[in-house]
């Protein structure tokens, strides 16, 4: 069991600060989780924090010229173990209800799993005449506060990647996207043995598949993508022999496997064998059966 | 771009381990690298590293390795240790996220370098096999690469010891922070570089504990350059002479304050006209009469009322909800217990409130409307007005 800190000097009540919910850059509260988070975008918040700076001197037994400052700070204790702060923001010698805004960015190659959120109002000078017990050294804490953040959710994710198609010989410059996989290696697993290329020098593409895509046709462009991925596997599912005559035979989380289930979501109850001579006799009629599903 | 690197899953790395145990340096050499495995990686992310990559870092330490004795007699190991840590890092563009990936090391380990890693430990046999899968603080390449990370370019991992470098390693709460370390690491290397080598790794092993001990009160984060590297100073020094850390000095600086911050209002009473409007007074006087009597109702519900219970039901900010429970106390209607963030108040002579389960039940009674101040500034006026009285 952890032991809880114990200081060696006068801490304010918790009320002396209040503080606001984080929120993102367009304002928008953030919660416990942070869905569809990818290491390639960091993560900006920032939040108001009031301080009673009356109340702090009062109770910490501090002069008028202490001064404070408050400061955020991230860490990622799960996963990379990284951390750091934000700029802080020094309330100097202040009195009176003060606020302050406090931001963080937390960068996302460094980040993970979950990020801690820590809030602090810390000293940065005692003044000349602090009692013997009040709080001394800079970058003493008074008060801290700190909101765990999930990261990366728990939805599970087509692999993908940006990248310049200029710089992959298989794939023509031009394209806006490739899927990048061996479709005669079924029993390969699906992280690893499938991927789609996102062409990063189409900028209207790579914003679009963004979460936080602004772009009114971003929703359709990934539906446009969705669909046309899904029936790039269909097709070679139902090409692969040995697929069409044992789907049920390849192991977890491979890619056959996720064949399997993703013929089984879109055309339930027919048999893999029928789906195959519909592809030979109505390709476009397995098409749009597709499209319905997916688009509908 | 960042790299992905290809992953191998516990249950082939350990077969491959187990494998691995019963055979000579040679044999396990034999058999590098192992590309019979099924790998996965990221699902998002750049591109997964190529082959040639793998073979080039794998002539490269193999190479390095040779230089201190392998497959033979192992020779200057912290030398090689602090070589390998700066090849991995560098041959490798990979993000720290993907560097924290445990199936990553375990590929990079069992796959191309499991003689090295063998070697390095004085071979298999009944060895930790946190060596050769990828433990976070035990992996052959994997704590290198992190080594190499947290303390930067600048840094010559030559010149510090194994054991040096486990006691910030391998602590988390210190290595999470990356100026912190780099000022540790400099300030101790500045040190013993002055001839006070005597005892340097219990030095660091001293220091690093008097370190952590401070990270709950003092936030590193919070001091600029000048003050973190005073501060591991100080610490340092006390360190050395196995003395508590000096009490800080009072120190007045110059008070600047930052962009963004404003001073907010809160109808301080010398803010106000003199007097306000006695019927106002009179609301006032009657609001706070309620606010009294929701906080007592709180405390005979369940035992006790804090100041934030009071303020999931009546919209007063914490400063006024401070001041309402402060008049109880000095009223006689209320006792106050704790302090600081513990501080809660209960009814005169009711006993201690064991555990915090009083302080999730229902504050409000069964239908009881939310509290509406009618006229929050006067009510505030006259609270300021009731504690200087």
């Amino acid at each position: 069991m952890r032991t809880p800190a114990a200081p060696t000097y006068l801490l304010p009540s918790d009320e002396v600060v209040d503080a606001g919910r984080w929120k993102d850059p367009d304002g928008v509260e953030i919660g416990d989780t942070i869905n569809h988070w990818d290491p390639f975008t960091d993560l900006r918040v920032s939040r108001a924090v009031t301080v009673d700076l009356d109340a702090v001197r009062t109770e910490c037994r501090l002069g008028p010229d202490a001064a404070f400052a408050v400061l955020a700070s991230w860490r990622c204790p799960t996963r990379t173990r990284l951390g750091a702060a934000g700029e802080r923001v020094d309330l100097g010698c202040t009195d009176g209800l003060v606020r302050a805004p406090v931001t963080v960015q937390v960068p996302g190659p460094d980040s993970g799993g979950r990020v801690d959120l820590t809030t602090r109002l810390v000293l940065l000078s005692a003044g000349a005449e602090p009692s013997p017990i009040s709080p001394r050294r800079t970058g003493a804490v008074l008060w801290t506060h700190t909101q765990r953040v999930a990261l990366e959710g728990s939805a599970a994710r087509f692999p993908m990647t940006a990248v310049d198609f200029g710089t992959i010989a298989r794939v023509p410059d031009g394209a806006a996207w490739y899927v990048d996989w061996d479709h005669e290696d079924l029993s390969a697993p699906v992280l690893g043995g499938v991927r789609l290329l996102l062409n990063s020098t189409n900028l209207r593409i790579i914003g679009a598949v963004r979460t936080a895509s602004d772009d009114p046709a971003a929703a359709l462009i990934r539906s446009l993508i969705e669909c046309d991925v899904a029936r790039q596997l269909v097709r070679a599912a139902l090409d692969n022999e040995q697929f069409v005559q044992t789907p049920e035979a390849f192991p977890d989380d491979s890619v056959g496997r996720m064949l399997s289930e993703l013929l089984a979501m879109v055309w339930p109850g027919i048999p893999v064998a029928g789906l195959r001579a519909r592809a030979l006799n109505e390709p476009a009629r397995l098409d749009a059966e597709l499209q319905e599903r997916l688009l509908g | 771009m960042t790299a992905l690197l290809p992953r191998l899953d516990r249950e082939q790395t350990l077969l491959q381990i187990e494998h691995a145990r019963s055979l000579t340096l040679e044999e396990i050499a034999a058999l590098m690298p192992v590309t019979e495995v099924k790998t996965t990686s990221s699902p998002l992310g750049g591109m997964e590293l190529p082959e040639e990559v793998f073979s080039t870092l794998r002539a490269t330490i193999v190479a390095l390795a040779r230089e201190h004795g392998y497959p033979g007699e192992r020779a200057r190991l912290p030398l090689f240790d602090a070589a390998c840590a700066r090849l991995v890092h560098d041959q490798f563009q990979i993000s720290p996220n993907e560097a924290s990936e445990e199936d990553a090391w375990s590929h990079i380990t069992c796959c191309w370098l499991l003689d090295v890693a063998a070697w390095r430990w004085g071979g298999m046999g009944k060895g930790d096999e946190r060596r050769f899968r990828g433990d976070v603080n035990r992996n052959t390449f994997r704590r290198l690469w992190w080594r190499a990370e947290i303390l930067g370019p600048d840094i010559d991992l030559m010149l510090l010891g194994e054991d040096e470098l486990v006691s910030i390693m391998e602590r988390p709460i210190v290595a999470s922070n990356r100026a912190l370390t780099r000022s540790l690491v400099n300030q101790f290397l500045a040190r013993v570089q002055d001839g006070d080598d005597g005892g340097r790794m219990v030095l660091m092993r001293e220091a690093g504990k008097r370190l952590v001990r401070l990270t709950p009160i003092i936030d590193f984060h919070a001091l600029d350059q000048t003050e973190l590297d005073s501060m591991l100073r100080d610490i340092l020094d006390a360190a050395a002479n196995g003395d508590p850390l000096p009490a800080a000095a009072s120190v007045v600086k110059s008070a600047q304050i930052s962009e963004g911050v404003e001073r907010v209002a809160r109808a301080p009473v010398l803010d106000t006209p003199p007097e306000a409007p006695r019927e106002a007074l009179e609301s006032a006087a009657a609001e706070l009469e309620d606010l009294f009597e929701v906080a007592i109702g709180i405390a005979r519900r369940t035992g006790r009322v804090t100041n934030s219970a009071l303020r999931e039901v009546a919209p007063i900010d914490p400063v006024a909800a401070r001041r309402v429970l402060q008049g109880l106390v000095d009223r006689g209607s209320l006792a106050r217990r704790g302090q600081a963030k513990g501080t809660y108040y209960v009814l005169p002579n009711a006993p201690a409130v064991a555990g915090e389960d009083r302080a999730s039940q229902s504050i409000a009674p069964p239908g009881a409307p939310a509290w509406v101040p009618a006229a929050e500034k006067t009510l505030r006026r006259f609270l300021s007005r009731y504690r200087k009285d």
